[in-house]
């Protein structure tokens, strides 16, 4: 990782630039709070990327995640009141993204009744030799299972116990343990099967 | 070595998504907007709804309840009450003197106290068991009025329908003789005669249809018709109004409230109810912490100094209740319930520079001077009413004691209300004490 140290000058432009975009965001969040349409439809530009990253990790279809987006945006011009500002906007909007994604696989039967994650796959070494894209990582995370997918996204990459992926899947502690385990085994498979790295 | 090498591939794949973001131009705003508008046209769940149709099953169930009649026993303290003897655990009316009831003293005089209540039901004696019965214990008087009623059963076993036996002469009486209507029945069976106490009852019932085939025990029809007009108590399903004051306790904060409701029970057996009923409850309790801070309102300044909520929610408690005594009984159960009114109220405590003015008395200039004031302000959030149902909410736990004759008794009942999860928009959860006071009819 490069560390830059920055001049006073490009500190002042990053501070400047920094703020800017600070205020750019809170009157966003005013005009959003007002139900004002032109904010809503810049938060929505500003934003959409961003959304649409963090349900492609969850969803296994563009077009689920496409709808996953839509829902939270409209989750977020509803509960937009109820933001605190003196709090880091994205990882609220973050969290309403997640827990969209989470809903819409609780209300599929297909990820309730999937119990069935396949046989322990035992762990392999792995080195990476070559840093995966992103477009890679999503093409291993779509192999998982939907279980597995969840339990491996929140764990890993949202940062949550296992006692709070248990509360909002739906499932016993101990399976999110163990799914995480499998889930992790899983991606070295796939990993040295689609990659071909060992 | 190894696990470092395989950590290393899910650090990386975390280090890439949590900062990355899709390139590319979002589909037109338009699209989002007509997605919108088709995602409020859907058909929601309507906790509201939900609520209503439970009502309504529990008000179908009542009805049917109240429309069960079984045979019952009748309680001793009404028996008491309405002047009638104990001949046993489950008591018989004093019987009308009469000399040609005399049969009836050793009858009641039978202890029955080492039987069984289970052999004390009455049963359904089928005709030629009456017949048989008739025949062997019950005095003249009953075999002939049950002939009487019952002449084309030929239980006597003349061979002729139309043709009674007259007890007394020990002659058959067809029907078509003038006597055979004019008869002096037993003056027991005259409704204007048939009295309790100083109370006049229902008709007899002349069938006779059940009788016990315990012959220690009388034809109990005859108690059953008495007890419908007389006892009230019988009535199996009760109907009451509550009033309580609530305190309500959650991390170190307590705050005192007002409910009141309506309750049914229906009685499952001797000691075991179960119960339900609507009642709504005022809420309104300070918050410092344990709650959902994600849908807290924005302050000034954001100096979030702490909460009040303020609920008013309808409860539908199911409880199952067990009676000790006549005075004393445990209930214990589930609570659901939905807000009617659903306010948060964000208290803010925040400081201001501002300037101050002094006014010089002499007529000088005024000093300006500046001062750190500390203001406090709330703001209040308000939600739908019924927004959300919260099935089981708390369990409810509670102690009564009952007080009162007859069919009007009051109640006392401590209860404790143990959250089983969070309610609310905010994710609040919190404890209730209490003591329901009211009545039942």
């Amino acid at each position: 990782m490069d560390i830059k140290i920055l001049s006073d000058r490009e500190l002042d432009a990053f501070r400047g630039n920094a703020l800017q975009k600070r205020i750019r965001l809170q009157r966003l969040i005013g005009l959003c709070r007002k139900t004002d349409e032109q904010g809503q439809k810049e938060l929505y530009y500003t934003f959409y990327g961003y959304a649409l990253a963090i349900a492609l990790t969850y969803c296994s279809s563009r077009e689920d995640a496409l709808e996953v987006v839509n829902d939270s945006f409209i989750k977020v011009f509803e509960k937009i009141k109820a933001y605190r500002s003196s709090e880091p906007f994205k990882p609220w909007f973050r969290k309403i993204v997640v827990n969209t994604a989470i809903d819409k696989a609780r209300s599929n039967k297909k990820f309730q009744a999937h119990k069935d994650i396949g046989d322990i796959e035992h762990p392999l070494s792995v080195s990476i030799e070559s840093e995966l894209n992103t477009r890679q990582i999503y093409q291993l995370l779509n192999e998982l299972p939907d279980l597995l997918r969840f339990v491996f996204n929140m764990y890993e990459i949202e940062g949550y116990n296992h006692r709070e992926i248990a509360d909002k899947l739906g499932i016993a502690e101990s399976s999110s343990r163990t799914y995480l385990v499998r889930a992790k085994n899983r991606l070295q498979h796939l990993y040295v099967k689609l990659f071909g790295q060992r | 070595m190894k696990k470092k090498d395989n950590q290393s591939l899910i650090d990386h794949i975390g280090r890439v998504l949590r900062s990355h973001e899709e390139q590319g131009v979002p589909p037109p705003w338009e699209d989002f907007q007509s997605y919108q508008d088709l995602k409020a046209k859907e058909p929601k769940r309507r906790p509201l709804v939900v609520f209503v149709i439970l009502i309504l099953v529990l008000a179908v169930l009542s009805v049917v309840l109240i429309s069960i009649r079984e045979p019952a026993f009748i309680p001793e303290g009404t028996m008491k009450n309405n002047g009638i003897s104990n001949i046993s655990d489950r008591a018989q009316p004093e019987f009308p003197k009469d000399p040609r009831n005399s049969y009836f003293d050793s009858v009641f005089e039978v202890n029955r106290r080492s039987l069984p209540v289970k052999e004390q039901k009455r049963e359904f004696l089928s005709d030629r068991e009456t017949a048989e019965l008739l025949e062997s214990d019950l005095p003249a008087i009953y075999r002939d009025q049950y002939s009487f009623e019952n002449d084309d059963i030929d239980i006597q076993g003349t061979g002729h329908k139309n043709i009674r036996r007259d007890p007394m002469s020990k002659t058959e009486i067809p029907m078509g003789d003038a006597s055979f209507h004019n008869r002096n029945l037993n003056k027991i069976s005259t409704p204007e005669q048939l009295r309790v106490g100083n109370k006049r009852v229902a008709p007899l019932n002349r069938e006779i249809p059940y009788i016990s085939s315990n012959k220690n025990i009388l034809p109990l029809e005859i108690m059953s018709n008495l007890t419908e007009v007389e006892f009230p108590d019988r009535k199996k399903v009760r109907w009451g109004l509550e009033v309580s004051p609530l305190v309500h306790i959650n991390h170190g904060n307590i705050n005192f409230n007002v409910g009141a409701g309506a309750f049914v029970s229906y009685p499952l057996t001797e000691r075991l109810g179960i119960g339900s009923g609507i009642f709504i409850g005022q809420n309104r309790l300070d918050y410092t912490s344990g709650f959902n801070a994600e849908f807290v309102s924005s302050g000034p300044d954001d100096d979030f100094r702490d909460m009040q909520v303020d609920f008013m929610m309808v409860e539908v408690p199911v409880t199952f209740h067990y009676a000790f005594s006549d005075r004393f009984s445990l209930a214990a159960g589930i609570s659901s319930l939905a807000f009617l009114k659903e306010h948060y109220i964000d208290n803010f405590e925040y400081q201001r520079v501002v300037e101050v003015v002094e006014s010089d008395l002499t007529g000088g200039e005024p000093e300006r001077t500046t001062e750190i004031i500390t203001v406090a302000e709330s703001r209040r959030q308000t939600y739908p009413a019924m927004r959300k149902l919260y099935p089981a909410a708390f369990l409810d736990v509670s102690a009564g004691y009952w007080f009162g004759t007859g069919s009007l008794r009051f109640a006392v009942k401590p209860f404790v209300k143990i959250p089983l999860r969070d309610i609310g928009i905010r994710d609040v959860r919190y404890a209730t004490f209490g003591a329901r006071m009211g009545f039942c009819f």
